[in-house]
C-alpha cells in the first residue's frame, strides 16, 4: 500500500529517483502503531490514513530521494556534526558522544504553531508572576493559592535570594516548556524548565545542519527561522545590561565547564551571540562587584547568562563544596551590581507541583483559562489527591517536586507489586514532596531509523525569552524522539534522538533583521581579555600536542628499526634498537619500561610495553594520554579555536578511540595508525600557524609548543648521544634520532656522510635555521614570551623572559665539537650536563609562565565552622 | 530590665597564608518586643576591603565581609549592648491548652501566621522530623497534655537522657548521630527538640544567642568563660513563639539574649566563609563574655 495521497505527483520526482519509480516508497509500511500506542494521533497521517497537507511536499521530496540517498544524507549529516564538534556528554559514561540528529524534520503548520506560541507565552507570563510573588510578598501562599509545603520544601526555593530583583520587570528571563501531543492530537505541557534551560543551542545547530542537508526542501517549505529568537535573547540581555553602571556593559556566559553534559551548547551559544564563555574560577567578586579575570587585570561583568545550576553558583551562601561558582555572587546580585539570568532563584518554578495549581493561578492573575493544559497532575501534599495517586499508582508517573540526586521520574507500570508498595510507603513519609501524573499516550512523528521511516513518540521543547512586557518564543524548538516504540521517558540521557522542528510559514518570510546591526559601532572585545584559565588551557594544548607529536615520531622510528632487526641486519641494528627503546622510555618519562633492571626482559618482549606507550589513555606520558589531554584542553577553550580546528579535533577523537581500543596490533597497522595520528597533529600545527590570530592566546599556545619540542628533543638526545657505542650501532641510532627529529633529509643533503655526533648536534641543537632544532625553539619561545601580557614585575623582566634570553644566548655560543668529545669510557659528560641544564631551564620557564600568568589561585576551601554553642 | 554587654570573639589561625576570604556572620542581635539591641558592631582584623550588613529571610541581621590582604590569622569580634525586659520569661495563658488543640490549626491556618507555621513545620536539613524523633517525642506528648507541659517535659528528658560532651558531635552531626552517642552540645539538643516538635506537628525553630552564666556563690565571675548558646522555640498560633532551653532544662527568661533564628543551625551559623589557602590545619578559638552593665 502506498500512503502517498493522489495529490502528490510522482512525475515531479521521477527524474530524481529510481526508488519511487520502482514503487518502493520510503513511507511504505508507515502506519499506525500496534499495542499500547494503537490509534494514537500521528503528525504525518490524518485519522483517515491520508497524508496531512503540510507534509505532502516533504513526503514527495523524501520519497524522491529514496532510501539509499536518505542514508547518504544521514551520513553527511553525521559528518557535519562531527566536524562541528556537536556533542552531548553522557553523564554516566563521562564521555562526549555525537549529537543524535534525525535528518527528517518535524513539520508544524503555522496555524497550529500560533496556538502553541500563545500558550507558551501565557505560561511564561504566569510563571513570571508566580516568581515575583514567591520572592516578594508571598501573597499566593498566605491566600492558599499555592501550598507552603510545595514551595518552602522545594530545593530551588532559595531563601538567600529573597527580594533580589532583576532590573527589568520580568523576573523570569528564560523559559522552556516540554510539550507533548497526546493521543488525541492535543498539545499538553509535560514540564517547565526555568533553572538554566538547555536545548536552544542544539535547536540552532539542528537547523544549521538539516537546512544544509535538505537545502531545496528547506527553501521551498518556507520555514520560519530560529535566528530571531537568538536576537531576542541578545536584545533581552542588552536590555538587562542597560541598567548597569558601565558605559560598555559586559555580558558573559557562565558554564560549569567541559565536563557538563551540554558544554557544546554553552560554547556554541556564547560564540553565536559573541559573549565570552567563562567558568566560575574565571570570575571574582571584589567590592561587591563581579569581575572577569583577564590577564593582568580585572574587567567588570554586568550580566551573567547562567548555565550552572543555582546551588553550585556561590559557595559562600549555597553549597560550600562547589568549585563551579564564585563566592560573593549572591551578595553582588543583592547589591544590583550584576544581573544573573535566569535569576538564581528561578529553579523553584521547575516544580511539577505547580501544574496542579496553575489553572487557579491563571484565573487569579489573568482572569483566563490556561491556553494549554498541563499533563494531569496530582500533588500528593493534598490528602484527596494523594489517595487518588495511591489508588492508581500503577497507572501513573511519580515525580519528586524538586530534582534531588538520582530520582527523576518513576513509571508505576514498570514496577512490581512489592516495588509499588515500597514506593507508596516512601511517598507517604513526605507526600508533599511528590506528584503523580498521568502517562500521556504520546502522538507519533515520522522518525528515520536508518533503514525506514516509522512512527515514534516525541516531545518538543519550546523556548521563550523576556521581550518588552511579554515573551518572545522561538519559532521551532528541539524535538526529541523516543529510541523505540512504547518508550515513556524521552531524554538525551536515555538515548533519544533529536529533530529539527520546522514551523511552516503561511506566507514567505522576509528576513527583516540582520546580523550586522545599524547604529554606532560597538567596541570590539579587547583581544587581551583572555582569562587565565583559557591561557593555561591554550598553553597546555600546545604542550600536549607537541608531546604527542614527539611520541608519535619516536614510536615510528622504533617500528622502522624493529623491521630492520627482524630482517636480520645484525648486532649493530639490535644495539641501536635497544638504545632507541630506552630513549623512548626516557623521553616519555614512563620508566622503568626499557630502562633499569627489568630492561632485558622488556627488550626481549617489547610488544606489550610498546602497545601501552601508544594506547594506554590512563598512563601519563603515552601517546594516547597526551592526545586525550590535548583534546580536553581544546574542549575547555572551544571559543578560542577556529572552526576548522574542530574538523581535526573530531578525527583526532576517532583516532584516539581506535588507539584506546587497543586495535594497534601488527606493526604495519601500527605504522599506518601512527602516520594518521601524525597527519592530524600536523594539520593542527598548520591551523595554528595559518588560522589563528597572533594574540596573547596564540603566543601561550606557541610557547607551550616550543618548550615541549625543545624538551622532548633534548631528552631524546640525552638518552641517545651521551654515551658512544660502536660506530655501526651509533650510525643506525643517529639515523633514527634524525628521523624522529624530522631532520634526516636535511642532514643527508648537508653532510652527505654517515651520521656523526658533532654534525648531528650542529643540526639538531645549534642550527638557528632548522625549525626542528632546539635553538630555533628557544628563539621562538623568547619571542612568544616577549609578546605575552605578562605579570607585573615592577618593571624588571619576568623570570621566564630572563631565562629564555639566557638560554638563547647560551645556545648561540654552544661548542658542538667540545660537546661531542668522549672520555675514556665513551661518555659525553659535558653534553649530558648541558642537556640536563637545558631541560631544567625549560621546565623553569614553563613554571614561571604559569606562576606569572595563570593566576595560580590557592585552593578554595570552606572556613572551619565553630559549633553553635558549647554550653 | 537588664542590660548586657556581649563580646564574642572568634580567632582563626591558619597553618599557611590565606590569600583571600569571604565570610558571613550571624552575630548581631535582633531587636524584639522584649529585647532591644542598643548597639552592635562586628570588627574584623585584618581589615576587610568590603563589609556590609543586611537582613535575611528570617529578619536576622547578617554581616558580609571580604578580605583581600594575605593573612594567617583572622579575628572577628562582635560587641553588642542589649536590653532585655523582665517579663520575658512569663508563659502565655494558652500554655494550658491540650497540645492537640494547638497542633491541629497549624497545618491549615491561612494568612501570614499560617505561612509561618507551615514553614517551620517542614523538615530542614539539620532538624528533620525523623522517625527516631517522633518515637522519642511520643512519651512527652501524651493525649490531652497541656502543650507547654509537654514541651517542658521533652526538654527535661533531653536534659536527662543526653550527656553534655563537646567532643561527641560536630556541626555535621545528625539527629541519628545524637541518639547513637547519647551526647552532644546545646546545638544538638536544640535540633533534637525542634525535630521532635515538627514530628508531632508543632512548628519549631532554632534560636542562637547567649546565656549569662552565674559564678558559684562566693566566686568572682571570670571574663571570657561564657559561650554562645542555642535553644529551641515552639509556635503557639494564639500566643506566639515560646522559647525553651533543653540544655539547661528551663524556659527562656531575661538571662538570655537572642541573636538570630532559623529552621536550624545552618540558617544562622555564627560565622561561615570561604577561604583561598593551602592551609591544611586551621585552629579556631572562641571566647564569649556576657556581662551586666548599668
Amino acid at each position: 500500500m502506498s500512503l502517498l495521497s493522489p495529490s502528490s505527483s510522482q512525475s515531479q520526482t521521477q527524474s530524481q529517483s529510481t526508488a519511487s519509480v520502482a514503487g518502493a516508497s520510503l513511507f511504505d509500511g508507515y502506519g499506525p502503531l500496534e499495542g499500547r500506542d494503537r490509534g494514537v494521533d500521528d503528525a504525518l497521517l490524518a485519522a483517515d490514513g491520508t497524508i496531512r497537507n503540510h507534509w505532502q511536499r516533504a513526503v514527495r521530496v523524501l520519497d524522491g530521494l529514496g532510501l539509499a540517498e536518505l542514508q547518504e544524507r544521514k551520513r553527511v549529516l553525521d559528518r557535519m556534526l562531527d566536524d562541528e564538534g556537536v556533542g552531548y556528554r553522557l553523564v554516566d559514561q563521562g564521555k562526549s558522544t555525537r549529537w543524535s540528529l534525525d535528518p527528517v524534520p518535524l513539520l508544524v503548520e503555522s496555524a497550529e504553531w500560533a496556538g502553541i506560541e500563545a500558550a507558551v507565552t501565557q505560561r511564561a507570563e504566569l510563571l513570571d508572576l508566580v516568581q515575583r510573588d514567591l520572592y516578594g510578598p508571598r501573597d499566593l501562599i498566605d491566600r492558599g493559592l499555592l501550598p507552603a509545603e510545595a514551595i518552602f520544601d522545594h530545593p530551588g526555593f532559595l531563601r538567600e535570594c529573597d527580594r533580589i530583583r532583576l532590573p527589568i520587570d520580568q523576573q523570569l528571563f528564560l523559559y522552556a516548556a516540554d510539550l507533548a501531543r497526546d493521543g488525541d492530537g492535543r498539545f499538553v505541557v509535560m514540564a517547565d524548565k526555568t533553572q538554566a534551560p538547555s536545548g536552544a543551542g542544539y535547536a540552532l545547530a539542528n537547523r544549521v545542519m538539516v537546512s544544509r542537508v535538505f537545502p531545496n526542501l528547506y527553501r521551498d517549505s518556507q520555514v520560519q527561522r530560529v535566528a530571531p529568537y537568538f536576537r531576542s535573547l541578545r536584545a533581552g540581555l542588552e536590555r538587562v545590561a542597560e541598567h548597569s553602571h558601565s558605559e560598555d556593559p559586559r555580558i558573559v556566559v557562565l558554564t560549569p565547564g567541559s565536563g557538563s553534559e551540554t558544554s557544546f551548547e554553552h560554547a556554541y551559544v556564547g560564540a553565536y551571540l559573541g559573549y565570552p564563555v567563562v567558568e566560575g574560577s574565571d570570575l571574582t567578586v571584589l567590592d561587591g562587584r563581579v569581575y572577569l579575570r583577564a590577564l593582568g587585570r580585572l574587567e567588570p561583568v554586568d550580566v551573567i547568562l547562567r548555565r550552572v545550576d543555582a546551588e553550585w553558583c556561590d559557595p559562600l551562601e549555597l553549597r560550600p563544596d562547589s568549585q563551579l561558582g564564585l563566592p560573593g555572587l549572591i551578595e553582588a546580585t543583592r547589591r544590583g551590581t550584576v544581573a544573573v539570568v535566569n535569576p538564581l532563584s528561578a529553579g523553584v518554578l521547575e516544580n511539577p507541583a505547580l501544574s496542579a495549581f496553575l489553572p487557579a493561578l491563571a484565573q487569579h492573575f489573568l482572569g483566563q483559562d490556561l491556553a494549554m493544559a498541563s499533563v494531569d497532575t496530582w500533588w500528593c501534599g493534598d490528602p484527596t489527591s494523594w489517595s487518588h495517586v495511591r489508588a492508581n499508582l500503577a497507572d501513573l508517573v511519580l515525580k519528586p517536586i524538586g530534582r534531588t540526586a538520582g530520582v527523576t521520574s518513576i513509571v508505576g507500570a514498570e514496577l512490581s507489586g512489592a516495588e509499588l508498595d515500597d514506593l507508596a510507603a516512601r511517598i507517604a513519609t513526605d507526600p508533599h514532596r511528590w506528584v503523580g501524573q498521568t502517562v500521556v499516550r504520546s502522538a507519533t512523528v515520522p522518525a528515520f531509523t536508518g533503514t525506514a521511516i516509522t512512527p515514534r513518540a516525541a516531545i518538543l521543547r519550546t523556548f521563550a525569552v523576556a521581550r518588552g512586557d511579554s515573551y518572545a518564543v522561538m519559532s521551532g524548538g528541539l524535538t526529541r524522539v523516543a529510541p523505540g516504540p512504547g518508550t515513556i521517558r524521552i531524554s538525551n540521557q536515555t538515548g533519544a534522538s533529536s529533530k529539527d522542528t520546522w514551523v511552516l510559514a503561511s506566507e514567505p518570510e522576509h528576513a527583516s533583521e540582520f546580523w550586522l546591526r545599524s547604529g554606532p559601532a560597538t567596541l570590539a572585545t579587547d583581544p587581551t581579555s583572555l582569562s587565565p584559565r583559557a591561557a593555561e588551557n591554550l598553553f597546555w594544548f600546545g604542550r600536549y600536542a607537541e608531546r604527542a607529536e614527539a611520541a608519535t615520531r619516536l614510536l615510528r622510528a622504533v617500528h622502522d628499526r624493529r623491521n630492520d632487526v627482524r630482517d636480520g641486519s645484525g648486532p649493530a641494528a639490535e644495539a641501536s634498537l635497544r638504545a632507541l627503546l630506552a630513549s623512548l622510555t626516557l623521553m616519555t618519562s614512563t620508566g622503568p619500561g626499557f630502562v633499569g633492571p627489568g630492561a632485558d626482559a622488556a627488550f626481549a618482549h617489547p610488544d606489550a610495553e610498546l602497545r601501552s606507550l601508544a594506547c594506554d589513555v590512563d598512563r601519563a606520558g603515552t601517546l594516547a594520554h597526551s592526545v586525550r589531554r590535548m583534546l580536553l584542553a581544546a574542549e575547555s577553550v572551544r571559543d578560542q579555536l577556529s572552526l576548522d580546528t574542530w574538523l581535526v579535533v573530531g578525527s583526532m577523537e576517532t583516532e584516539l578511540q581506535a588507539l584506546a581500543a587497543g586495535s594497534v596490533g601488527e606493526d604495519v597497522i601500527a605504522q599506518e595508525r601512527l602516520s594518521r595520528v601524525l597527519q592530524h597533529l600536523l594539520a593542527m600545527n598548520g591551523l595554528a600557524a595559518e588560522s589563528m590570530v597572533r594574540d596573547a592566546g596564540w603566543h601561550f599556545m606557541d610557547a607551550g609548543r616550543r618548550i615541549e619540542r625543545a624538551t622532548q628533543l633534548a631528552a631524546l638526545l640525552r638518552a641517545t648521544l651521551t654515551f658512544a657505542r660502536d660506530t655501526a650501532a651509533d650510525s643506525l641510532l643517529y639515523e633514527s634520532v634524525l628521523v624522529a627529529g624530522e631532520s634526516i633529509i636535511t642532514y643527508r643533503r648537508r653532510y652527505r656522510s654517515r651520521a656523526q655526533a658533532e654534525t648531528l648536534l650542529d643540526l639538531l641543537v645549534a642550527d638557528p635555521g632548522n625549525p626542528r632544532s632546539i635553538r630555533y625553539q628557544v628563539d621562538r619561545l623568547a619571542e612568544d614570551i616577549a609578546a605575552l601580557p605578562g605579570g607585573s614585575n615592577g618593571g624588571r623582566p619576568t623570570t621566564e623572559k630572563r631565562l629564555a634570553l639566557e638560554l638563547s644566548t647560551r645556545l648561540q655560543i654552544i661548542d658542538t665539537a667540545q660537546l661531542s668529545a668522549t672520555d675514556a669510557d665513551g661518555r659525553r659528560g659535558a653534553l649530558d650536563a648541558v642537556l640536563g641544564d637545558l631541560i631544567a631551564d625549560l621546565w623553569a620557564i614553563g613554571d614561571s609562565v604559569r606562576d606569572n600568568n595563570f593566576g595560580a589561585m590557592l585552593p578554595q576551601q570552606p572556613l572551619t565552622t565553630a559549633s553553635g554553642g558549647l554550653s | 530590665m537588664t542590660r548586657y554587654t556581649v563580646t564574642h570573639r572568634t580567632r582563626y589561625t591558619y597553618s599557611s597564608p590565606v590569600s583571600g576570604s569571604y565570610g558571613e556572620a550571624w552575630l548581631l542581635p535582633r531587636s524584639l518586643p522584649n529585647q532591644r539591641c542598643l548597639n552592635a558592631t562586628v570588627t574584623i582584623t585584618p581589615a576587610p576591603s568590603d563589609q556590609s550588613e543586611r537582613v535575611d529571610f528570617f529578619g536576622n541581621r547578617v554581616s558580609y565581609f571580604h578580605l583581600t590582604t594575605s593573612h594567617t590569622e583572622l579575628e572577628v569580634t562582635a560587641t553588642s549592648t542589649v536590653e532585655v525586659d523582665p517579663g520575658r520569661g512569663a508563659l502565655p495563658l494558652v500554655a494550658n491548652q491540650p497540645w492537640e488543640l494547638v497542633r491541629d490549626p497549624c497545618a491549615t491556618l491561612a494568612g501570614p501566621l499560617g505561612t509561618q507555621a507551615r514553614h517551620f513545620l517542614l523538615d530542614s536539613p539539620g532538624a528533620p522530623a525523623v522517625p527516631v524523633a517522633y518515637d522519642y517525642a511520643g512519651q512527652s506528648f501524651t493525649p490531652g497534655r497541656p502543650v507547654l507541659d509537654a514541651v517542658g517535659d521533652l526538654a527535661s528528658r533531653i536534659n536527662a537522657d543526653f550527656e553534655f560532651d563537646a567532643d561527641a558531635t560536630d556541626v555535621t552531626s545528625t539527629i541519628e548521630d545524637l541518639f547513637d552517642g547519647r551526647a552532644g552540645v546545646c546545638q544538638d539538643f536544640a535540633h533534637l527538640l525542634v525535630s521532635c516538635l515538627r514530628a508531632v506537628g508543632l512548628p519549631g525553630r532554632y534560636v542562637s544567642g547567649y546565656l549569662e552564666t552565674v559564678p558559684p556563690p562566693g566566686q568572682p565571675k571570670l571574663v571570657g568563660v561564657d559561650v554562645s548558646h542555642a535553644w529551641a522555640s515552639v509556635l503557639l498560633p494564639d500566643a506566639g513563639w515560646v522559647d525553651i532551653d533543653p540544655t539547661n532544662n528551663q524556659f527562656v527568661d531575661d538571662r538570655y539574649v537572642t541573636v538570630a533564628w532559623g529552621r536550624d543551625y545552618r540558617d544562622v551559623t555564627p560565622l561561615k566563609g570561604v577561604v583561598y589557602s593551602d592551609a591544611e590545619k586551621t585552629t579556631l578559638e572562641v571566647t564569649v563574655d556576657v556581662s551586666r552593665s548599668s
